[in-house]
């Protein structure tokens, strides 16, 4: 009997992405009947093949056999924001299953041509090599225009503000003078079946009114209506207050946000942390660095205030004890193991430790 | 020559099992409804096992082995070990059960799991159930009566995990196509029109209310669209069901086409037929489970995934579709129902879309279907639903589902589950 060793394990995902960097599209080719799998799998699942071997797709050629709509309910606002518009489509190439992909660099207006187009033509599809947050990623793109294509403006991402409760924020906003946040109040308390006058800036969704998603949609599609603004139902599910919704739709409408005062609050609080970050170091803050460099083997000049523990230095729980260890010897003070994995910044240990001295 | 070809034959069981018991919880939102305050994992469990048991006439000393199933343990309840969870609440203390977690054709597994084990040989009682809390998920570490929202956004992060992460997530074509694809390949194969297919999602959503509303077990749906439309000053549910209360979600669905969270549990008893008549005179036999998995990468995953499986119960039990007296179908998107029941040959092919229109897969309709009003108007718990039906198609089969009791006798039903991306099974049974 011949044991596998590790040796065997051959990665199949990672060389697929890490040759897509490579700008190569591979699949795996079944040595028994032919049958290519794309994306690549180990075995064959048109024969049940148990060996495979590696084969090179880039230039390969697909048809268009259906395709569907992405604005609504079941598509992905962010991949449109950093690719723009798309149609989910199946694609058909010779010797592959057939699979979904997403067909890009598409006039999303003419959808209901294309739908109908692709039902009386074969519309050919090549592979569109695209950045995804850290990798590369296969999409598709039409090799033949027709009317079809469009190449979308992508603008740069705006910077994200800080995540904040804006409900203390914008108590002072004068409700009555300002249109736009009237109408989401009262699509609010129309969708939700509540009196308006109880609705607020700082009325959460769902705590305060109902997590009920039909009447979120509701809410949406009045918004929608009455404003002519487009709120993506998935983007919606990530707004909480009524002030979260009034700040999308203003910006949307390019209306000045209404939660400026918000922002200069994270602001403060970002700035404050920067300069806890760079403050001059204490005992307590040079020994805890110190125990970690000893645990971790590093240089202790390496390691600050902001450093992560286990994503800068290692997720090695034993690492952590003796660390945890060290700093209870030299400081006379407790840290349980429990405890300590909830924190995750050399400064979440210095704060634990001067709170316990 | 496709991977849909290549699927096994299905053998006899080695020995006839039936349901002799079946229970279930209402479907609530336990954060929106004071009565069922506190409740949790474990006392919906039991609650669901307990009235199963009761169903059957049998007790916890009589039950020798439990199945616990729950599609997200993780998401809703921050559970690693379910089953252990319940191990002290139904009288079985000591006795062996395991967890299983398919998304939402858990409970469908659970029926196929339960008939595996009495079926072998290895034990003549089983009890298999299944829970969710979707609406109402419980806190990573604090105690089960304590709990919080389960969001859309959490929900639709879950959603997300059932696509696979080594390459399907990141095409960005599933999700679409996992929704309205069959759906959209349906429409034009048989040509329909704009207006028909408006009339009959429009028909679909009115007839499930209609039932679900008469359902004492659906606490959430209490009133029908045509009351609906008249709280709100309007003339029809047509008039409702196309106003700003009910928007387009993707290309043909609506609001009211998506399935509605909520919070609940269910159960049921199986043992060998032949030990079965000691508890009832009407044991109700599982015939056969097709099953088939079709990843969502794959086009049209739950149309090929259905296909396969019900050609797999359709040969190992010589019946069709068409010798069904009722159907229960996942239609965790509305249109499932008709597009599965077309499928598996319980409507004629071609005229699904016609039937449901006319409203004859309602539950006083000639060829009803998901008779207790369905996941997007009675309540979709995930894991749990499963259970619901074969809890639903039982009492059908009695003659005992009260308001919504079919108008014929029913005595062989077909149940098509799906879930997780998809997980397809069909389940036959037939009323002794």
């Amino acid at each position: 009997m011949v044991k596998m060793t590790k040796y065997d394990l051959k990665p199949i995902v990672k060389t697929y992405y890490d040759a897509l960097e490579e700008g190569t599209i591979l699949g795996r080719k079944c040595t028994r009947c032919g049958h290519i799998e794309f994306p690549p799998y180990l075995c064959c699942n048109e024969c049940g093949g148990l060996d495979t071997e590696w084969v090179d797709l880039t230039n390969m050629r697909g048809i268009v056999k259906q395709a569907l709509p992405t604005k609504g309910a079941f598509g992905d606002p962010e991949f449109r924001n950093t690719q723009g518009d798309y149609f989910a489509v199946e694609i058909e190439v010779p010797g592959i299953d057939p699979f979904n992909a997403s067909l890009l660099h598409v006039d999303y207006d003419k959808y209901a041509e294309f739908d109908q187009y692709i039902q009386e033509h074969e519309v050919e599809v090549k592979p569109l090599l695209f950045q995804d947050e850290d990798m590369k990623v296969v999409a598709w793109e039409l090799v033949e225009d027709n009317g079809f294509k469009k190449i979308p403006e992508i603008k740069a991402p705006e910077p994200k503000k800080e995540e904040t409760k804006t409900a203390a924020a914008t108590a002072t906003v004068d409700l009555s003078n300002d249109a736009t946040t009237q109408t989401v109040i009262e699509a609010a308390a129309d969708a939700y079946g509540v009196d308006a006058a109880g609705i607020t800036l700082a009325t959460d969704i769902r705590e305060d009114l109902s997590n009920e998603s039909m009447k979120l949609i509701v809410m949406i599609s009045t918004i929608e209506d009455q404003l002519n603004v487009t709120i993506e139902i998935q983007e919606a599910s990530n707004l909480n207050t009524i002030a979260d919704f009034v700040n999308v739709v203003k910006e949307r409408l390019g209306e000045e946000t209404i939660a400026a005062d918000a922002a200069v609050a994270a602001g403060t609080s970002a700035a404050q942390t920067t300069a806890a970050a760079s403050e001059e170091l204490d005992d307590v803050a040079k020994t805890v660095i110190e125990a970690a460099a000893d645990a971790y083997g590093v240089d202790a000049s390496g390691i600050t205030l902001a450093t992560d523990i286990r994503e800068d230095l290692s997720n090695e729980s034993m690492k952590m004890i003796v660390m945890i260890s060290t700093i209870e010897d030299q400081l006379n003070v407790t840290i349980e193991i429990q405890e300590a994995s909830n924190l995750n910044t050399i400064g979440d240990f210095v704060s634990v430790v001067r709170e316990r001295l | 020559m496709s991977f849909n070809d290549n699927l096994p034959k299905l053998k006899p069981f080695k020995r006839s099992v039936s349901i002799i018991g079946v229970g279930a919880t209402p479907f609530v939102r336990i954060l929106d409804d004071p009565s069922v305050d506190g409740m949790n994992e474990q006392e919906l469990f039991a609650y669901a096992a307990r009235d199963a048991m009761k169903d059957a006439g049998v007790d916890g000393s009589d039950v020798e082995f439990y199945i616990h199933g729950q599609a997200g343990p993780g998401w809703t309840s921050n559970l690693a070990t379910p089953n252990m969870h319940v191990a002290n609440w139904i009288g079985m203390k000591g006795k062996g059960s395991y967890h299983h977690s398919e998304a939402c054709a858990t409970g469908y597994v659970g029926v196929e799991t339960a008939v595996a084990l009495v079926a072998s040989g290895e034990y003549d009682m089983v009890l298999s159930g299944c829970i969710e809390t979707p609406y109402s998920i419980a806190y990573p570490t604090r105690v089960v009566t304590k709990r919080r929202f389960g969001t859309d956004a959490i929900f639709h992060d879950v959603l997300a995990s059932t696509q696979c992460r080594d390459y399907t997530l990141f095409t960005r074509g599933s999700l679409p196509f996992n929704s309205e694809s069959w759906l959209d390949y349906y429409v034009k194969e048989n040509g329909i029109s704009e207006e028909d297919v408006d009339a009959m999602m429009t028909a679909l959503s009115i007839n499930c209310r209609r039932a679900a509303a008469l359902n004492p077990l659906s606490t959430i749906t209490n009133n029908t669209y045509e009351e609906l439309a008249a709280a709100n000053g309007m003339d029809s549910a047509y008039e409702y069901l196309h106003s700003k209360f009910n928007p387009l979600i993707g290309k043909y669905m609506r609001g009211s086409h998506f399935e509605q969270r909520c919070d609940g549990a269910a159960a049921i008893i199986v043992c060998p037929t032949e030990l079965a008549y000691k508890y009832t005179d009407h044991p109700i036999e599982i015939l056969g489970i097709g099953h088939s998995n079709v990843e969502a990468g794959n086009p049209r995953n739950e149309m090929y995934a259905t296909q396969n499986a019900y050609r797999q119960v359709k040969e190992l039990t010589g019946l069709t579709g068409a010798d069904m007296d009722i159907f229960l179908a996942n239609d965790f998107y509305n249109q499932s129902e008709f597009l599965s029941a077309e499928m598996c040959e319980y409507l004629p092919k071609g005229e699904g879309w016609q039937y449901t229109k006319e409203g004859r897969i309602a539950y006083d309709g000639d060829r009803p279907i998901n008779t207790n009003g369905g996941r997007c108007q009675y309540g979709h718990a995930a894991g749990a639903s499963g259970l619901h039906d074969v809890y639903e198609a039982v009492h059908q089969m009695r003659g005992d589902a009260g308001a919504t009791q079919v108008q014929h006798d029913v005595k062989h039903a077909l149940l098509r589950g799906f879930g997780g991306s998809q997980n397809v099974l069909n389940i036959m049974m037939e009323r002794k």
